[in-house]
């Protein structure tokens, strides 16, 4: 796995090494996790539907009778499966990587050739995760994030636990760019400091974090829009169908009331289902979960099916958010999202954008736990509201646009005056609901607006519902942007948006003297500041 | 920078920590802002009155001569026209309102003609930079130089319209800044400023 040069690793034949050229071939378990990867449900809402319509059409074409769509929809899963095989053999052909003293080299792609060379002291993090189907053979997933961004990401599947750790021990030892002391991350450090326990929930924690935050139903009411899109050209022929219609015209249930009967207790069981998927799921990704401070290092360990061991230094610590969603609130419930600089390494355990979930835990814990990542982030100061013409823009925007759609839907009503006219009027109607609720929405929405500046630190808290509270160190801000809308510049107002290193975060509608000054401010604190480790 | 300061006792050693008045901070408003380089004025109308507006003009007459009466096709026909006058003004005023300003910490742009937004981006957290011109571009003497921080998909800050001289200059001295900032992180020397 290294350069003959280096005389720490053990010196023994290698039937992955290229000869002469330090080069190491992945094994072919590598190609088991690009493939699920490539099938993953974000590849799946886009390419492989595609295919598969593709797939049914041609196939219902060729095949005529009821059974050709199932042997057609069974025909684009076998190309699709074919295809991914296929794609993640030549993945795994192409893929080699070399470790250096000084630092680590991997050539991949397949129709885009890229070579990344990642030197000890730009790695930020490493991660291992393991796949339930690679603990057999004990191999993990070896990330490394590097100061760059997700430019600097190298991602090694499949390897044996000792090189992992071997790399990892190497990349820690080595100070990244601007770090000042790295004796706290070699091994010959006070192992009494070692792992101290910040978050360890139970089990029934977890199935109420992931009951209430509900992440199936957004991936459940894609998938079906995805299926409906594309069995809808062959549902007519499908008579369980057609039965299930008949059943439902049948006499006893073919007024208001007998439809209610039959719509609550299957909305009541399909959400109760949605809830429990989604407790199970959370359950399932969060096993075990446990964030420990591990000397100068958080470390972020979970899963059941694929278990993590995330890290993430101290100092790296870009931002810190508590959500509350509006079950949660109501239960007194929250978590909380630790921010890194952005990378392209997103999993379970994040929310997308490379931040660490720290699931389940009441709204005192979180506060708490607040406290102990950042104690320059406590106690949350009293906030500022936004303006009120905040209020004022959207509420009138908002009633313009909903006026349009009712006139638009009225019109077309009485213009048609048959039987399309009732969808109008449902549209008619629905306009004007919204025409009475939205201007509650937009005054509760302004409401918790807020935001605080204490010494250099910038709190920001947002929601309608539930709650979003920012709280991050100025000194992190990577630029600042003041935009002003015509409306904003008649009224002496602005928006503050502050790029950090995960993300954008932003205050609508400050008075404009006050976003310059903060925006000014942030640039003090940066300015003035040392150097930010990413 | 040169935030001023309430009166206070004399330093010890040299040591002071005054404290800072809010409302003297530098402001980057006050930033009398460089316009672009007059070529890339042409540009933009080149770019939005012939590439953006004559498609439009041309496929609204095509269509509309094709499919309607004479006097409904002259109508579109108009309507096209004066999309195509609207996009070129806003070209041109696109151009005009752009300006740019380098500080000796920072580097601000200003953009917009209707959405107005003011970038500053402090040269301490500048990654890399990369100076481009498109043919077009080339063809009227600009160049554009794009402005990267850590973290951040895309450029953090863009200045368009800089003559190539200009633009080169400009570049190495981002150069310089951030080779000076890596210098003194693995040194570890700190860098002194006047706040």
């Amino acid at each position: 796995m290294s350069s003959p040069q280096d005389p720490t690793l053990p010196q023994r034949p290698r039937p992955d090494l290229d000869p002469g050229t330090g080069w190491v071939r992945l094994s072919p378990w590598a190609a088991l996790p690009t493939a699920l990867s490539l099938l993953k449900p974000r590849v799946l809402a886009t390419a492989a539907p595609g295919l598969v319509a593709l797939t049914v059409v041609f196939g219902e074409l060729l095949i005529s009778g009821r059974w050709g769509v199932l042997g057609a929809v069974l025909i684009g899963t076998v190309v699709v499966l074919a295809a991914t095989a296929v794609w993640a053999l030549l993945w795994w052909q192409r893929f080699r990587y070399r470790v250096d003293p000084d630092g680590i080299t991997v050539r991949s792609g397949i129709l885009h050739r890229s070579e990344v060379r990642l030197g000890w002291d730009r790695v930020r993090n490493v991660d291992l995760s393991q796949a339930f189907y690679l603990r057999p053979v004990d191999r993990v997933t070896l990330v490394l994030e590097g100061t760059g961004g997700s430019e600097e990401v190298v991602s090694i599947p499949a390897v044996t636990r000792d090189i992992a750790e071997d790399v990892r021990r190497r990349a820690v030892a080595v100070p990244t760019v601007g770090e000042a002391d790295p004796a706290t991350d070699r091994d010959d450090a006070d192992p009494a400091q070692a792992q101290e326990v910040m978050h360890q929930p139970s089990p029934g924690a977890l199935l109420l974090h992931g009951a209430i935050n509900g992440r199936a139903f957004a991936l459940l009411l894609a998938g079906l829009g995805v299926l409906y899109s594309v069995l809808t050209p062959f549902v007519d022929e499908v008579d369980l169908v057609q039965d299930a219609a008949d059943r439902l015209r049948a006499p006893g249930i073919d007024t208001i009331g007998g439809w209610l009967l039959v719509a609550v207790p299957v909305l009541v069981v399909i959400s109760a289902l949605l809830v429990a998927i989604s407790a199970v799921a959370a359950l399932v990704i969060s096993w075990g979960y446990r964030l420990t401070l591990d000397r100068d290092r958080y470390v972020f360990s979970y899963g059941l099916v694929e278990t993590h061991q995330r890290s993430l230094r101290t100092v790296k610590l870009q931002a810190l958010t508590t959500v509350e969603t509006a079950v949660g609130r109501l239960l007194g419930r929250a978590h909380v999202l630790v921010h890194k600089a952005t990378s392209s390494t997103g999993d379970e355990g994040d929310e997308g954008d490379g931040s660490l979930l720290v699931p389940a835990m009441s709204r005192a814990e979180a506060a708490a736990l607040v406290r102990r990542l950042d104690p320059a982030a406590s106690p949350r100061p009293q906030l500022t509201a936004i303006a009120r013409a905040f209020r004022r823009f959207w509420m009138q925007r908002l009633a313009a646009l909903e006026l349009a759609v009712l006139a638009a839907a009225l019109l077309a009503a009485w213009w048609l005056d048959g039987d399309d006219t009732i969808t109008f009027v449902v549209v008619a109607v629905l306009a004007a609901l919204a025409m009475v609720v939205t201007p509650v929405l937009v005054a509760v929405t302004w409401r918790n607006w807020g935001w605080a500046l204490d010494g250099s630190v910038l709190f920001i808290t947002s929601g309608l519902l539930g709650r979003r509270h920012e709280v991050f160190r100025l000194d992190r801000v990577q630029h600042v942007a003041v935009t002003r809308s015509p409306y904003q510049r008649r009224n002496g107002l602005a928006d503050l948006k502050l790029a950090l290193p995960d993300g954008e975060r932003a205050i609508p509608f400050l008075d404009h003297a006050t976003a310059v000054l903060l925006a000014d401010r942030a640039l003090i604190e940066v300015e003035t500041a040392a150097h930010l480790e990413l | 920078m040169n935030g001023s300061m309430h009166p206070t006792p004399p330093s010890v050693d040299g040591f002071r920590n005054q404290q800072l008045d809010l409302t003297a901070l530098p402001d980057h408003e006050d930033v009398v802002l460089e316009p672009v380089a007059r070529g890339y004025v042409t540009y933009s109308l080149v770019l939005w009155g012939l590439l953006v507006s004559l498609p439009v003009v041309i496929g609204a007459t095509v269509v509309a001569l094709l499919t309607v009466e004479l006097p409904l096709a002259l109508a579109i026909i108009g309507a096209a026209l004066v999309l195509a006058a609207a996009m070129t003004g806003y070209g041109y005023l696109d151009a005009r309102v752009f300006g740019w300003a380098i500080r000796e910490h920072d580097l601000i742009t200003r953009a917009g003609v209707l959405w107005r937004s003011t970038t500053v981006v402090p040269l301490v957290r500048v990654q890399h930079v990369e100076l481009s011109s498109g043919p077009l571009e080339r063809a009227f003497g600009t160049a554009r130089l794009q402005v990267f921080t850590a973290g951040s998909g895309g450029e953090d800050l863009v200045i368009y319209g800089l003559e190539p001289t200009q633009a080169e200059r400009l570049r190495s001295h981002l150069r310089r800044r951030i080779d000076a900032e890596l210098e003194q992180q693995v040194t570890g020397v700190p860098e002194v400023r006047d706040v």
